[in-house]
C-alpha cells in the first residue's frame, strides 16, 4: 500500500433504500421507538431468570479458587469473563446496581493471579451480593442500602488492591 | 422535511456470545423494522458468511449492510473479526460499515476500536437511543475511508477543522 494516504468514498445505497435524503437527518417513526423500549421492559423482566445459571456458575468459580490452589488462576479467568458480560448487562436489562457490582469485581480481578486469602474473601462478598440483588429483584441502584454496599465495597477493595501480590 | 426511515430494506449481522445480549439486540432491530437480521454467537461463523456474500455485496443490494459485533468474545473477538474484515480482499466486505459493541468503555479501548477501523462504538449498557444513534450515523453520514500504509478504515477525523496547509491526502471514488 502506497505511503501517500488515500480518501476513498465507498459507494453507500443505504440511504437511498431506506427512504433518506443526502443532507437531511430523517426520523423514524415514534411507535416503532416506543415498541422497542417496551421489548427491552419485556426481557428485563425475565432476565433475573437467565442470569441465574451465570450467578452460579460465580459461586462454584469463587469456591474453586478459594478450595483449589493449582486451579485458582482459571477459576479468576473465569469469573472475570463472566462479570465483564453481566456489568454489559445488568444495567441494559434496568439492574444498574447489579453492574455497578460486576464493574467492581471485573476491575479487581483483572489481571489478578494470585489472589491473598482476603482477596478471595472480597471476590466471595461480591459474588453474594450481586446475587442478592437479583434474588431480591433490586432494581435502579438500590437506595441508600445500594450506596452503602457499594461504599463498603469500594472502600475495601482500594484497602486490597494496593496488596495485590 | 425530514423523511421517515423504513427499515425493512435493512441487512444487519449481529455477533455477540451472550446470549441475553444477542437475543435482546435481536428483538429491538426487529421492532424497529429492519427487514433481516442475522444472529450469531460465533464470529469464525460470521467470517464464513461474509467469505460466502463477498460478491454479491458489490452487485446490486448489499445482502449485509451493517456488522454489529461484540468485542470481547471466544474464540475469535470482535477486533479479530473487525480487523479481519478490513483486510479482507474484497471490496464489498472490506468497506462495510462496523460497530462495536463493548462493556469497555474507557478510553483507551474506543480508542483501539477505532484504530482497528470501527465505524461507531455502541457502548454498554445498551438503549434504543444510543442504538438508534450509531445507526443513523452510520446511514446518514457515512464518512470516507483512509487507505495508508498504516491504517484501512473510517477517517478518524470526524471535525472537518480548517487546516492551513494543504491536505496531502488522495480523493478518489470507490
Amino acid at each position: 500500500m502506497s505511503d501517500k494516504p488515500q480518501l476513498i468514498r465507498p459507494r453507500n445505497t443505504m440511504l437511498e433504500r431506506l427512504g433518506g435524503r443526502p443532507g437531511v437527518p430523517g426520523k423514524i417513526d415514534e411507535a416503532l421507538l416506543k415498541k422497542a423500549e417496551d421489548r427491552i421492559a419485556e426481557v428485563g423482566a425475565s432476565y433475573p431468570d437467565r442470569v441465574k445459571a451465570d450467578l452460579e456458575k460465580l459461586v462454584a468459580l469463587a469456591n474453586q479458587a478459594a478450595t483449589d490452589a493449582d486451579r485458582r488462576a482459571e477459576a479468576i479467568t473465569g469469573i472475570n469473563l463472566i462479570v465483564h458480560e453481566i456489568r454489559g448487562e445488568g444495567a441494559t436489562f434496568g439492574y444498574p446496581l447489579l453492574t455497578k457490582f460486576a464493574s467492581s469485581l471485573f476491575k479487581f480481578t483483572d489481571g489478578l493471579t494470585s489472589p491473598n486469602e482476603r482477596q478471595l474473601a472480597l471476590i466471595k462478598a461480591h459474588v453474594d451480593v450481586m446475587t442478592a440483588v437479583v434474588k431480591g429483584g433490586i432494581k435502579g441502584d438500590g437506595g441508600p442500602l445500594g450506596a452503602q454496599i457499594d461504599q463498603s465495597l469500594a472502600m475495601a477493595i482500594e484497602k486490597y488492591a494496593a496488596h495485590k501480590p | 422535511m425530514a423523511s421517515t426511515y423504513n427499515f425493512k430494506a435493512l441487512s444487519i449481522l449481529l455477533i455477540d456470545d451472550a446470549k441475553p445480549m444477542a437475543d435482546l439486540l435481536g428483538s429491538i432491530l426487529k421492532e424497529l423494522g429492519v427487514g433481516k437480521i442475522t444472529v450469531h454467537t460465533d464470529a469464525k461463523r460470521s467470517m464464513e458468511l461474509l467469505d460466502s456474500v463477498a460478491t454479491l455485496q458489490t452487485q446490486g443490494t448489499p445482502a449485509i449492510d451493517i456488522v454489529i459485533s461484540d468485542w470481547r468474545m471466544e474464540p475469535t473477538s470482535g477486533i479479530e473479526l473487525l480487523k479481519w474484515i478490513r483486510n479482507h480482499n474484497s471490496d464489498g466486505i472490506r468497506f462495510m460499515p462496523f460497530i462495536m459493541l463493548t462493556a469497555y468503555s474507557d478510553h483507551a479501548r474506543v480508542m483501539a476500536a477505532r484504530d482497528a477501523g470501527a465505524n461507531e462504538v455502541l457502548a454498554k449498557p445498551v438503549s434504543v437511543h444510543n442504538l438508534v444513534r450509531r445507526l443513523l450515523s452510520v446511514i446518514e453520514n457515512p464518512r470516507p475511508f483512509v487507505a495508508c500504509s498504516t491504517y484501512f478504515g473510517p477517517d478518524r477525523r470526524r471535525k472537518s477543522i480548517p487546516i492551513n496547509f494543504p491536505d496531502r491526502r488522495k480523493t478518489s471514488p470507490h
